[in-house]
């Protein structure tokens, strides 16, 4: 092997145990061979400088456009930007995608709007002596045991016709996908024309979707957003969609 | 840590000279490492400066082959060279530190350390007359020579990356970009 191939294999890690011996040897003995290798280890530690130097370059700009993108700086906007724009994109795609190759997926959008109504009426406190049906009823709802919820609301309204009774036990049967029966407490609440009207409009719009129904679905949106305040956004974005 | 596929591909994608990840990394560790060196009486211009600093020596360490395997986060490399950097810079603005140095708790976390290079090089007369000349040669010298000696890449390799016809071409256009650097640096010196 001669002396170039053994700078070559050097600066490229790949002496052999035998190699570096004899690439040890040289430099002791070959004022040549160690001229050379020192000239080839400056050049290296050179370039180094030269390439941290371009990157360090490159940092300041990248400084510069940060500074550029940013309001106040140092801080987010360019990620909240970059997070819009993927999000948008996401949407779109999702969209686009269901639309065109699957038509409306009504599962998709009731799923991604359907949230089970909290427990707002009845308060339920630790160490309660109150055993009153209501209270079981909304500890098993809370509990999310709706068999049994729906068991013990049907009980109390049997005496109690209140709407929240019937609002709860839409959202029960909501829950145990007993769509018809859901339906008929949704409108019996709208009927009452007291609490809960707006959200039983919302969730019977959403019980509409689940049954594939576009039309009826409309019509309770539209009524939510003309009349109510009560999760318009929400209602206008699914009309749009719904169009 | 980090040691996932991800980081496998963060550090090849770096050590291949790709700019998209380069700035990608540096942004995504900035925040970290700013607010890691907030308890340094810095001001913020000093502390990206460092920052940037810190990051171009751990990236000299993977690109040199020294960092292979990441057995940290990035951060922890970055806050451990940074470490370095600020304390240099304190000593040279002869200033206390403002708290506690916490970082050891930092240097905990990374075991390998040792085996990198932590400051930068400060170049001796004769490399920067090196570095000058360098910077004369033509852009297909620079470039052949920054490939084997900065990237470390063999003949072959270089020969897949460019459009040299063959090894031996490489090997003779390397050995020409030599003579002629050592041929301008006689010539400009005495």
């Amino acid at each position: 092997m001669n002396k170039d191939d053994l700078l070559y294999k050097y600066f490229s890690n790949s002496l052999t145990l035998k190699e570096t011996q004899t690439f040890n040897e040289l430099l002791e003995q070959d004022a040549a061979f160690k001229a050379q290798f020192e000239f080839e280890k400056n050049l290296k530690s050179a370039i180094k400088e030269t390439e941290s130097r371009k990157l360090k370059a490159r940092l300041k700009e990248v400084e510069q456009d940060l500074a550029n993108t940013t309001i106040k700086p140092g801080k987010t906007r360019f990620n909240y930007q970059m997070f819009a724009v993927a999000a948008s994109i996401v949407v779109f795609l999702g969209w686009f995608g269901y639309n065109t190759l699957f038509g409306l997926n009504y599962n998709r959008l009731y799923q991604d709007n359907y949230k089970t109504y909290p427990n707002t009426v009845y308060s339920i406190t630790r160490g309660d002596a109150n055993n009153s049906l209501e209270r079981a009823a909304f500890v098993a709802y809370e509990a999310e045991d709706y068999k049994q919820a729906v068991a013990t609301f049907k009980e109390i309204e049997q005496t109690n016709k209140a709407s929240y009774i019937s609002f709860y036990m839409g959202q029960t049967y909501l829950e145990l996908e007993n769509l018809e029966a859901a339906k008929t407490m949704f409108e019996k609440v709208i009927e009452t024309e007291k609490d809960f009207v707006p959200e039983a409009h919302w969730y019977l719009a959403l019980t509409y979707l689940k049954l594939k129904n576009k039309t009826q679905a409309k019509v309770q949106l539209n009524t939510l957003v003309n009349t109510y305040t009560y999760n318009k956004e929400k209602a206008l974005e699914i009309l749009d969609r719904l169009d | 840590m980090e040691n996932t596929n991800a980081s496998h591909h963060i550090l090849k994608a770096l050590r291949s000279g790709s700019e998209r990840t380069q700035r990608e990394v540096y942004e995504a560790n900035r925040d970290k490492f700013l607010n890691f060196a907030k308890r340094y009486a810095l001001s913020e211009e000093d502390v990206i400066d460092v920052y940037q600093d810190a990051y171009i020596i751990f990236y000299n360490n993977i690109v040199s082959g020294k960092l292979e395997v990441l057995t940290s986060s990035i951060s922890t490399y970055l806050f451990s060279i940074g470490k370095n950097l600020i304390m240099d810079r304190l000593r040279k603005q002869k200033r206390q530190l403002k708290t506690n140095d916490y970082t050891h708790l930092v240097q905990d976390e990374t075991s390998d350390l040792s085996a990198l290079d932590l400051e930068p090089e400060a170049l001796s007369e004769e490399q920067e007359l090196l570095r000058t000349h360098f910077g004369t040669l033509g852009k297909k010298c620079q470039e052949i020579l920054t490939l084997f000696y900065y990237r470390g890449f063999t003949i072959s390799e270089i020969l897949e990356f460019s459009d040299y016809n063959s090894e031996n071409v490489i090997k003779s256009q390397k050995s020409r970009c030599l003579k002629t650097l050592r041929e301008l640096i006689k010539s400009n010196t005495i």
